[in-house]
């Protein structure tokens, strides 16, 4: 018999958790790790494996080839390009402080698609194989170029079988014509909520009239277009967080149900007027936190409440094949499955590469849409985009539920080799993972509760918890 | 304080790497290996957790050189490369 190689982190009350390259888990404590270590395993130990997939006689022979398919089923494969990310404008009607895209003031010159971009956009469009799309409109304030994006959408409708439009506004002040456009059923809403009415207007909109009408627009969007069509998000300043309660209480009493905790984000204004880069402690003690208040709240509550990143990285570790969150995938292949068009026409790769390049830190672009998208460098990134050989992530039996995210690195440091335990990334990522197998292995009935809710089954009964004895 | 800690036979061949690999996630600690024993300079009250994690990153080099092969196997079997 032979072992699938297995990793292992030591747990807080003692014992190891171990994870295999394909995601099987299981709890043991250290004496098996020296008898699996020094290959001195025993009929237990051996029954165990075999059972819950870490082990194969031969190679070829079922359990191989069960764990081969479970193992593959983890890795990422980019598809059709089929989703792309249109900045028409860099203006804005708000100016908030923690602005990650450097936006300019609403009457700036300069700073929108012209005439010509707009057409090459339609051309790359056009010449896309897809017959499905999904455009994400973003900013910038998007709805400040309503023209664009009526445009747009009107030839998506004709080329693709089937189209989806997301406008990420701050909805301050959307004309008429804009609620038009945002009613029609293939139109969806991303909007920011920063928590609470006093956190948002000290964060965003300044003024209590304009906080206001940010309110009124708000309620009307979730009336009008309903909460299946419209999602917000609340970004938080770790060193100085709203409470978690008054988060989760404003976001339910507005039918919300899936709150997406957004750290700020180490990208531009933000880099110069808040410490967003060396957070991650200070965030995963909000964050944990935040989690038990979200248990003890759907422990009573007649409707629950997730947070949607956590629930992405549970039904992750769960399951195979869940890789819909651009942030979170191995390997992290960028340039591929979606890209970004910027205000003046030049692809990149993802949104946050397209922030460090304007903040002149590095330049991402992978060509325009006057001359066509340019591979070279991203290709060479791309090459690095693997966690499975990295040689910390090897050793983390968390690697399989993980993901890799170069620009985040290169826009942090500077670099893509610092040790991963010293970045933001690892360390935000290791706290999840700590809280979610922390969770599963708990007996507590509210956890359990909120588990089951969270990844979608009848009951958490613990089963899938694994224990060697 | 030194904390000495002396390698059992199976597991020699792979301290070499996992003193690197320790330097590497403790730089500044003073450690030195000769043969079967290993030392290191270490505060008293870190001398139980860093005897661990030393030890910890001996079985990680023996797991990884032991199960490399099939690693590339494995990534060859769903990848073609």
């Amino acid at each position: 018999m032979t072992v699938m190689p297995l990793k292992f982190r030591k747990l807080p009350v003692g014992d190891l958790l171990f994870a295999d390259d394909a995601g099987g888990f299981f709890q043991a404590d250290q004496e098996f790790l020296h008898r699996y270590a020094l290959g001195d395993l025993t009929d237990v130990d051996i029954t165990f494996l075999e059972a819950n997939g870490h082990a194969f006689h031969e190679l070829g022979d079922l359990s191989y080839a069960g764990f081969e398919y479970r193992f593959a089923s983890r890795l990422y494969t980019p598809g059709d390009l089929d989703y792309v990310i249109l900045v028409p404008t860099l203006r804005c009607d708000l100016a908030c402080g923690y602005c990650q895209v450097s936006r300019v003031n609403e009457n700036t010159p300069g700073f929108d698609w012209t005439d010509e971009t707009l057409k090459a956009v339609i051309r790359f469009l056009d010449g896309l194989t897809t017959k499905m799309i999904k455009v994400e409109f973003q900013g910038g304030e998007p709805l400040l170029r309503l023209d664009v994006l009526q445009e747009v959408r009107d030839f998506c409708r004709t080329r693709f079988d089937k189209c989806e439009f997301v406008v990420c506004t701050n909805l301050q002040d959307p004309s008429d014509d804009a609620w038009e456009f945002l009613e029609h059923d293939d139109v969806f809403v991303s909007t920011s909520f920063d928590a609470d009415p006093g956190t948002h207007e000290a964060q965003r909109t300044i003024t209590a009239a304009k906080t206001q009408q940010f309110l009124g627009n708000f309620r009307r969007a979730l009336e009008r277009l309903g909460t299946d069509k419209v999602s917000a998000l609340p970004t938080i300043n770790p060193h100085n967080p709203p409470p978690a309660r008054s988060i989760i209480d404003h976001y339910a009493s507005l039918n919300l149900r899936s709150i997406y905790l957004r750290p700020i984000n180490h990208q531009g204004f933000a880099r110069k007027k808040y410490d967003a880069r060396g957070s991650a402690s200070t965030w995963n003690a909000y964050y944990s936190a935040f989690i038990d208040h979200l248990v003890d709240y759907n422990w009573i509550a007649e409707q629950t409440v997730e947070e949607y990143y956590f629930v992405h990285c549970l039904r992750r570790v769960l399951r195979s094949g869940h890789n819909g969150h651009a942030d979170l995938r191995n390997p992290s292949i960028v340039g591929s499955g979606y890209v970004v068009i910027d205000h003046d026409g030049k692809f990149y790769p993802t949104d946050e590469a397209r922030m460090i390049s304007r903040v002149g830190q590095f330049d991402l672009a992978m060509g325009d849409v006057f001359t066509g998208i340019s591979r070279s460098k991203i290709d060479e990134l791309n090459q690095e985009a693997s966690n499975n050989f990295h040689p910390d992530c090897v050793h983390c039996p968390y690697q399989p539920f993980c993901g890799i995210d170069l620009i985040d690195d290169l826009s942090r440091y500077g670099r893509i080799d610092l040790p991963k335990h010293l970045t933001d990334f690892c360390q935000k990522h290791t706290g999840i993972f700590d809280k979610i197998f922390s969770m599963i292995y708990s007996s507590d009935p509210k956890v359990r509760k909120s588990l089951a809710i969270w990844s979608g089954v009848p009951n958490f009964d613990g089963s899938i918890g694994k224990r060697l004895q | 304080m030194s904390l000495n800690l002396t390698i059992p036979e199976k597991l020699q061949e792979y301290v070499p790497d996992a003193v690197v690999r320790f330097r590497y996630l403790n730089p500044g600690l003073d450690i030195v290996c000769d043969g079967s024993a290993v030392a290191m300079s270490v505060v008293p009250e870190r001398a139980a957790e860093l005897e661990q994690e030393f030890m910890f990153c001996v079985y990680r080099q023996k797991i990884y050189v032991e199960t490399l092969p099939l690693r590339k196997t494995l990534l060859a079997g769903v990848t073609g490369l």
